[in-house]
């Protein structure tokens, strides 16, 4: 089966649709300068003005749409569709309305805006057909649910196994797990930064840096063959390979979280870009009959 | 404190087994996240959820930021319960029961039965929901400030209205904002950037009035009391001078612009004759006609009186109607005439100057352009006597005193006469039987009659002889008019026409006019349409030199006030 995305919904219906509008733009473009020099004076400008507002209108309300569960106008799939390519065809109308003419005006700043809601729009355009799938991929098809409950597992079993370590062992593993730190602020979610910690093993109770779990991993590793009793150093298997274990699901998380974030994160521009810009077409309408 | 905690782990026999655990500490922290002392689990189960302390027999619950606990059935931040009562994190009940001896509180926990291991997300921000981004903050804020920096500070300025920006440190006014593009360096060099210079209500397009505060000379394209009669509506300035474009442009020269209405002038200017027009080419643009003069002879006492009108005639047939007799062609014709001075053929030039208009020319007079070749002289015997030119009495009473003095005193001779006589003639002399003032007033009654009707004044102009027996008013010359502006809706400029393709000179003059072929002055020398559309076309013919509606017509009517000198009379008279 072909893989089914937005941009191929139903055909790739609404590229079509925006090609045809791209083309009725370039025309409408081009048949001006007569009278005056293109722009959005002439009557194909207030045209192409005209198209290109009430694309963004349309194009801001697909957050409304998205939210509207019970809606039976079109599939979500079909809006975002549409949002894509008619967004992508709003650079090049709103650039023939304005013929490229940039000052430092109001109108420059809905431009501007405009441009940098698209280029953030086409950022998370990219990040939706990507990074789902190298999500799925990272997580080998578990879902984020079931390597929490993993780990979850895994965490309790290790402090389980840690009870029966020397004292010192205990508090490091015990340390280690307690203090692992999943996601975090905006940086350490982007980055899939690792500022996890734990009690340094002979350190006087200092704490040290655990990225990654390697350290503990070592410790433990170092630890093994150190063991007086058969029955210690099978606990301190047992650990190393919870430990092991639990790396890996970690560094599953933090890459499904981290990726998650890009998938995300252009909106926390997206959005208010696209308030703004409603703010500053609006100005931009307005002005243009207050200085008629 | 040290808090005996009970947490049920499952059911046995039908029986809930728990599981106890000692806790100590000022502060018992839970939470879902791996480091508290108490961990539950659920969705909304924040990593470090509470902590509890005790106090006075009773345990004090206090949130961490964000959570939540139910208590009594309300969700509260904070709360202290005491023995024999209970409260809930997320479906995972904590309740309060009696403190075995030792132990300061006891608590039983029965963590929520739905709830598995995958809610242990909960413990940890792994969405950026839960950090310091969020979209509607900054939303609202960037709205709050386009709307207040783009709207609100020009609104202000402009309600408040007597803000100086200059000594304000704004160095411009915010209403700049606005505009579309920039001025045009005129504009913006008179005005700055002075916005309701003429802009000056909001929701109001520029109205004429705000161009006429500077541009109040200018003539409307139609008179405004007649453009009631013409059913015309009104043209605003901003019609065709088109502000805030790049590149800058000021008038709207686009044919459009008038063949909108001019295409079918029938629809709007049915009591003006105008003709339709649609660009500039055989097909599309009316025949050339020309305004030419008519003379109006009335008969006034013994004579004539001229009053002069104008006719409008298309180029084909129109006839001139001057009262100058002047053969074109006999004056360019090298074997013919030559400038008295170097011998040179005449040129179109040395009769016709161009005025700075570049379009009009200077009036032609008898006595700097004719009287070099042509000298007013009647009597051979001499020729340094002339005649006055322009005052028919003055001729018949100079005549008369020439031959008066002539008669009665004929031995004064001319000094001249000996040098300029004939060699076939024996002697100037005349010679009078009779009395002298006989034979000077029959003398002067032949030359003045010579003058008028054989030679002399007759050669250039139309005279009518009266039956008046004195002499003096006997003859009227008839006054010359000449044209002085054939099209007066169009505008020509000269100089760029000097040259034509490979002709300079005479010969691009008379590429339109043809004067080496004109034998009478009746001619009318202007050129018809197909000689501009040799060369010239609108945007819509290939390979002309393209000319727009406004290359010659102007929309404001030109007030053709001919300079000074240069009037639409050239010879004698006042300005028609």
């Amino acid at each position: 089966m072909i893989h089914e995305n937005v941009l191929r919904f139903r055909n790739a219906r609404y590229l079509w649709w925006s090609l045809g509008l791209l083309a009725l733009s370039v025309v409408l473009y081009f048949t001006q300068g007569d009278r005056q020099p293109p722009n959005g004076g002439t009557w194909q400008g207030y045209v192409l003005g005209s198209i290109g507002a009430a694309l963004i209108v349309w194009l801001s309300l697909l957050g409304v749409r998205k939210r509207s569960y019970r809606s039976t106008l079109g599939s979500v799939q079909g809006w975002v569709s549409a949002h894509v390519y008619l967004g992508l065809a709003l650079l090049v109308v709103a650039t023939l309305h304005s013929a490229a003419q940039v000052n430092w005006n109001v109108h420059t700043l809905a431009y501007v805006l405009m441009c940098l809601v698209i280029f953030s729009g086409m950022y998370g355009a990219y990040v939706y057909l990507e990074n789902p799938r190298l999500q799925t991929r990272n997580r080998a098809g578990a879902t984020r649910e079931a390597l929490f409950a993993e780990l979850f597992e895994l965490d309790r079993q290790g402090l389980e196994i840690a009870e029966h370590c020397n004292p010192e062992v205990q508090a490091v593993v015990k340390s280690a797990i307690q203090r692992t730190v999943i996601g975090g602020g905006v940086a350490q979610q982007l980055l899939g930064r690792d500022r996890s910690k734990m009690i340094g093993y002979d350190q006087g109770g200092a704490t040290v840096d655990n990225a990654d779990q390697q350290p503990v991993i070592d410790l433990v590793g170092r630890i093994v063959p150190r063991a007086e009793k058969a029955s210690e150093a099978a606990n301190l298997q047992a650990l190393l390979t919870l430990l092991c274990r639990r790396q890996n699901i970690l560094r599953r998380l933090r890459e499904d979280i981290r990726l998650q974030g890009w998938l995300k994160v252009w909106l926390y521009m997206h959005v208010p870009l696209t308030v703004a810009l409603l703010g500053a077409l609006s100005v931009h309408i307005l002005t243009t009959f207050l200085y008629w | 404190m040290d808090l005996l905690l009970r947490e049920a782990t499952g059911q046995a026999r039908g029986q809930r087994t728990f599981r106890d655990t000692v806790l100590s500490g000022d502060a018992i922290t839970v939470g879902s996240a791996p480091d508290q002392q108490i961990q539950i689990l659920g969705k909304s189960v924040h990593g470090e959820h509470a902590v509890l302390r005790a106090s006075q027999g009773r345990l004090s619950v206090r949130c961490r930021r964000g959570a939540t606990i139910a208590a009594n059935g309300k969700r509260v931040r904070s709360a202290t319960i005491g023995p024999g009562e209970s409260f809930e994190i997320d479906g995972n009940s904590l309740a309060v029961i009696d403190a075995p001896a030792g132990f300061d509180l006891a608590l039983e926990l029965v963590p929520d039965p739905d709830v598995d291991a995958s809610a242990y997300e909960a413990a940890f921000s792994t969405d950026l929901e839960q950090t310091w981004l969020s979209r509607r903050g900054p939303a609202w804020t960037l709205l709050a400030l386009v709307l207040l920096i783009a709207l609100g500070a020009p609104l202000i300025y402009l309600q408040v209205g007597d803000i100086d920006v200059e000594r304000s440190g704004a160095g411009t006014a915010p209403d700049v904002l606005w505009t579309t593009g920039p001025l045009h360096p005129a504009h913006e060099l008179a005005m700055g950037n002075d916005c309701t210079a003429c802009h000056t209500d909001l929701f109001q397009r520029v109205q004429d009035e705000d161009c006429r505060v500077c541009h109040d000379a200018l003539p409307d394209h139609v008179e405004l009391d007649r453009a009631g009669e013409l059913q015309l509506s009104h043209t605003r300035c901003a019609t065709c001078h088109r502000e805030h474009n790049e590149p800058e442009l000021l008038v709207v020269r686009t044919d459009a612009q008038c063949t909108d209405c001019h295409a079918d002038p029938e629809d709007f200017v049915r009591p003006l004759r105008v003709a339709a027009v649609s660009g500039f080419s055989a097909a599309h643009h009316p025949e050339f006609k020309a305004t030419l003069l008519r003379p109006v002879v009335t008969e006034a006492g013994t004579g004539l009186s001229f009053a002069w009108r104008d006719q409008i005639e298309s180029i084909d047939g129109g006839r001139e109607q001057s009262n100058l007799v002047f053969p074109h062609d006999v004056h360019l014709d090298e074997v013919k005439v030559r400038n008295p001075n170097d011998s040179s053929a005449m040129s179109c030039g040395d009769c016709h100057t161009l005025s700075e208009d570049r379009e009009h020319f200077r009036p032609i007079r008898m006595e700097n352009h004719c009287a070099s070749c042509h000298e007013l002289t009647f009597d051979v015997t001499a020729p340094d006597r002339q005649l006055p030119h322009g005052e028919p009495r003055e001729v018949a009473f100079a005549i008369e005193g020439y031959y008066a003095r002539k008669f009665i005193d004929p031995g004064q001779s001319d000094d001249t006469s000996a040098r300029r006589r004939r060699p076939d003639r024996a002697s100037t002399a005349e010679s009078c039987r009779e009395s002298p003032s006989v034979c000077a007033e029959r003398r002067t009654r032949e030359e003045v009659s010579n003058q008028f009707s054989v030679r002399g004044c007759i050669t250039c102009h139309a005279v009518s002889e009266s039956e008046a027996s004195d002499i003096y008013s006997r003859f009227q010359v008839h006054p010359v008019r000449l044209v002085a502006d054939y099209f007066d809706s169009a505008r020509f400029d000269h100089v760029s026409h000097l040259v034509q393709e490979n002709k300079t000179g005479d010969a691009a003059c008379l590429t339109c006019h043809r004067a080496d072929t004109s034998s009478t002055s009746e001619d009318l020398l202007m050129p018809a349409l197909d000689n501009c559309t040799q060369c010239h076309g609108d945007p819509s013919v290939p390979e002309v030199v393209t000319l727009q509606c406004v290359g010659c017509h102007e929309f404001h009517p030109p007030s053709f006030s001919p300079a000074p000198g240069a009037t639409n009379v050239a010879l004698g008279e006042s300005p028609r």
